[in-house]
């Protein structure tokens, strides 16, 4: 029996060193989440304006272009559980912030990172954000992924010299170049495709995690300027209208009720044309630089009060 | 709880362990644990479900017990008809309730009525296929008296829920495993590591070959109208190698977890496709259930005693109940006929026992008209397939025309070439090893040690790479 348990620790412990050992490379890889974590672990008590969500944001907002202090905290599939996540986990630190700007798309209400094919990331903000996952792999790069990926980050940061740090300074998405511009007509296609959730068993915790921030931010005098992101036509057109219709409607329905609430209804935005657009539902870095610029505008408007040049674009409470 | 799933492989080692080293003393302690860590495993999936489990195998328990100790042959059968209409009528709501609701309105439809089906939104619990045909086996064998009941509910409620065979079999017998059970096990360094061995076969099947066939397979299937006749044809031959690797994969891990217990299972699968004819075929496929259903349909219904038409039609009856008894769909069904039609030539020239052993045993190759028999009944296994993968029978049909519609003479872009090279690996390795219980059963004094180790890392490394996310075993749905 004993011979037993040493031969399979001798067979095994290869497999077991190079798994601790792959597992150390890959998390001295510096990476977004981490950069983002320790940017806010430093800066959060000086941030005028907070950027959440998911790719939309991360790719469709870029800090720099803002006048106030901002930071971009979106990242890709990043859920609304996981933007209150962040929000909880500095909340002694917000001594500056007045405004959060969080995109509530097509999926939003419908999805959780935690089921999706993105569900992968989950270990990125158990690891580095340290938001508690209760699944025991998601304290492990390793486990989390699968082993030809890992190769793949392992041999293009240590031997390639590639870097996988893709943001900004402030957070945004880099990548995303209008040179690189994707086809618009199949990516909006297959988007809207996979944006489409049948369940919709997770649309009240969604609303309920939505609730919360806004709550919060309300308690701490913070305004959220909710938005539905820009899209290209091809993308809208094979969006479902129930799915899209009750999740534009719920939008309305909060900020009707909550004074701290804006909302501002981007999806069909003539201002954006097919130059502003990397792919079918992502903002390239000039579409990015209209809704920058668009966002900066009505946080100054805002600031000046609700009567001002942009309020029969959006609804809110007051 | 997946065999393939990094749960399991904590799961394991702490059974082991408690198994071989805390309670190793105590035969009943260790059979307590099997039961207990079996429930866990099963309640993993749905705890919901446990209850139907424990309740099936306690109405087994007891009427195996009534009908040992009936005084009249009346009362026995009430016993043995109670298990069965209850087993039987739990398979038939969980299972077959919509699909006879559907099949019955649509039959009265063509009437020129309408009847709107009852249908219901009711999950299968996992693996009830499995453990019903158990209880079935054993309060059958009761009633027959070549059993006798077992007294201790532990040692009968671990032969149905051994968590090795409880989701995907192998279909075990009283007579062959309760003995097992009730006997003081002591652990076998040579069995131990020859159940690891088929573990890592049988895992390198399922998540190397079978997982990566199925992103071909679902594809091809999945929109068959944009794929050449050449791809329709790959798409059928890798759902073939998939459901082999599949649940011959499971089965090879199930055997080998139940021998790290000191536990021998009933063989599920010997190397199906290099059977010369599609009789070795089914000898060779899932013989656990071709052996139940021999044994408690075939012989009941007559076998091939009353000549043969009585065969045909006991051999029908069979693979129709076989196909049945995989899902509540006509796909199936057809499948199983279409397995009794490749079966009728060999009844009626009464060659149906021609080939016992398997081929070309004790040499390197096959003689060329062995091969060709392979070849030929991999073939029409290939055909039969369709059906048993299609969603439905019009699906199966438009994939076999696409076949020909389509331009059959181009190359498949979508074969890749080093996992075709995998699969020819797997193929050498299977022909390699086809005299023994499974491919890498060869004994081990064969290799060196530092050959042998180094292609069981090659292996390790191979399923590492592969796993991704864990996919379900496609047997766990019937």
């Amino acid at each position: 029996m004993k011979r037993f348990i040493i031969q399979v620790l001798l067979f095994l412990s290869p497999v077991i060193v190079l798994a601790v050992l792959m597992e150390a490379l890959l998390r001295n890889i510096p990476n977004d989440y981490q950069y983002k974590c320790d940017y806010l672990n430093r800066n959060s008590n000086k941030i005028d304006v907070l950027i959440l969500g998911s790719s939309h944001a991360y790719y469709g907002i870029n800090p720099q272009l803002m006048t106030h202090k901002s930071f971009n905290a979106a990242y890709v599939a990043q859920s609304l559980f996981y933007d209150w996540q962040i929000i909880k986990k500095y909340d002694k630190n917000w001594h500056h912030l007045k405004f959060i700007i969080l995109p509530v798309d097509y999926f939003s209400l419908y999805g959780r990172l935690e089921n999706g094919i993105e569900s992968w990331r989950v270990k990125d903000y158990n690891i580095y954000y340290g938001i508690s996952s209760s699944h025991y792999t998601d304290n492990s790069e390793l486990l989390s992924n699968k082993l030809r990926l890992n190769v793949a980050r392992i041999k293009s940061v240590y031997f390639n010299h590639e870097s996988d740090l893709l943001c900004s300074k402030f957070g945004w998405g880099t990548e995303y170049l209008s040179q690189k511009r994707k086809d618009l007509p199949s990516t909006g296609a297959l988007a809207a495709k996979r944006h489409f959730v049948i369940n919709e068993g997770y649309f009240n915790e969604n609303v309920a995690v939505l609730t919360s921030i806004i709550k919060y931010a309300a308690k701490n005098h913070i305004k959220v300027l909710l938005y539905t992101s820009p899209a290209y036509k091809t993308y809208v057109q094979n969006l479902n209208r129930r799915q899209l219709n009750s999740t534009i409607g719920m939008l309305y329905v909060l900020s009707k009720k909550y004074d701290n609430v804006f909302y501002w209804n981007l999806l069909n935005n003539h201002s954006f044309n097919a130059v502003d657009f990397y792919d079918a539902d992502h903002l390239d870095n000039l579409g990015a630089g209209k809704l920058t610029h668009k966002m900066d505008s009505l946080i100054s408007m805002m600031e000046k009060g609700p009567n001002n040049r942009f309020s029969s674009l959006l609804v809110s409470g007051h | 709880m997946l065999f393939n799933s990094i749960n399991f492989a904590l799961f394991l080692p702490v059974v082991f362990l408690l198994y071989w080293f805390v309670i190793n003393r105590s035969l009943k302690a260790q059979n307590i644990l099997l039961l207990a860590s079996s429930y866990f495993f099963y309640a993993s999936w749905d705890y919901r479900f446990l209850f139907l489990l424990i309740f099936s195998t306690m109405l087994d328990y007891f009427t195996g017990i009534k009908i040992a100790g009936a005084k009249n042959i009346a009362y026995k059968k009430t016993w043995l008809w109670i298990s069965i209409g209850v087993n039987l009528g739990f398979l038939a709501f969980f299972k077959y309730y919509n699909f006879f609701s559907v099949s019955f309105s649509e039959a009265v439809a063509h009437l020129g009525f309408r009847v709107d089906p009852w249908t219901i939104k009711v999950i299968l619990p996992i693996g009830i296929s499995f453990y019903t045909f158990h209880g079935l086996s054993y309060v059958i064998d009761i009633y027959k008296e070549r059993i006798r009941p077992e007294k201790s509910f532990i040692n009968y409620a671990v032969f149905v829920s051994f968590f090795p065979l409880l989701v995907a079999g192998p279909i075990e017998r009283a007579t062959h495993l309760l003995p097992q059970i009730k006997k003081k096990r002591l652990f076998d360094h040579a069995r131990a590591i020859d159940g690891l061995r088929q573990i890592l076969w049988g895992l390198f099947k399922k998540v190397v070959i079978a997982d990566q066939c199925s992103q071909y397979v679902n594809v091809i299937f999945n929109g068959s109208a944009s794929f050449s006749g050449s791809e329709h044809i790959v798409g059928a031959v890798l759902f073939t190698f998939q459901i082999y690797c599949d649940f011959s994969g499971y089965s090879d891990i199930a055997l080998g977890v139940a021998r790290l217990f000191g536990i021998e299972l009933l063989r599920n699968f010997a190397f199906p496709y290099f059977s010369r004819d599609i009789a070795e075929f089914w000898r060779r496929w899932h013989i656990s259930l071709s052996s139940w259903f021999k044994d408690y349909l075939y012989i009941p219904l007559g076998g091939s005693k009353g000549g043969l038409w009585m065969k045909i039609r006991n051999t029908f009856i069979i693979f129709l109940v076989s196909g049945f008894w995989h899902g509540a769909n006509w796909t199936f069904i057809i499948w199983g006929g279409l397995n009794a039609i490749y079966f009728l030539p060999l009844l009626i020239l009464n060659k149906n026992r021609a080939n016992l052993e398997i081929v070309a045993k004790g040499k390197l190759l096959p003689t060329a008209w062995e091969f060709a028999g392979m070849v030929f009944t991999f073939s029409i296994t290939v055909f039969a397939w369709i059906f048993f993968r299609a969603a439905s029978v019009g699906g199966a049909v438009k994939y076999i025309a696409e076949i020909f519609t389509a331009p059959f003479f181009t190359y498949p872009i979508r074969l890749n070439i080093p996992f075709t090279l995998l699969i020819c690996f797997f193929l050498i390795v299977e022909w390699f090893g086809r005299e023994y219980q499974y491919a890498l059963g060869k004994p081990d004094i064969a290799f060196p040690k530092i050959a042998r180790w180094s292609f069981y890392y090659v292996l390790v490394l191979s399923i590492w790479y592969f796993a991704g996310a864990e996919q379900q075993f496609i047997y766990f749905q019937f």
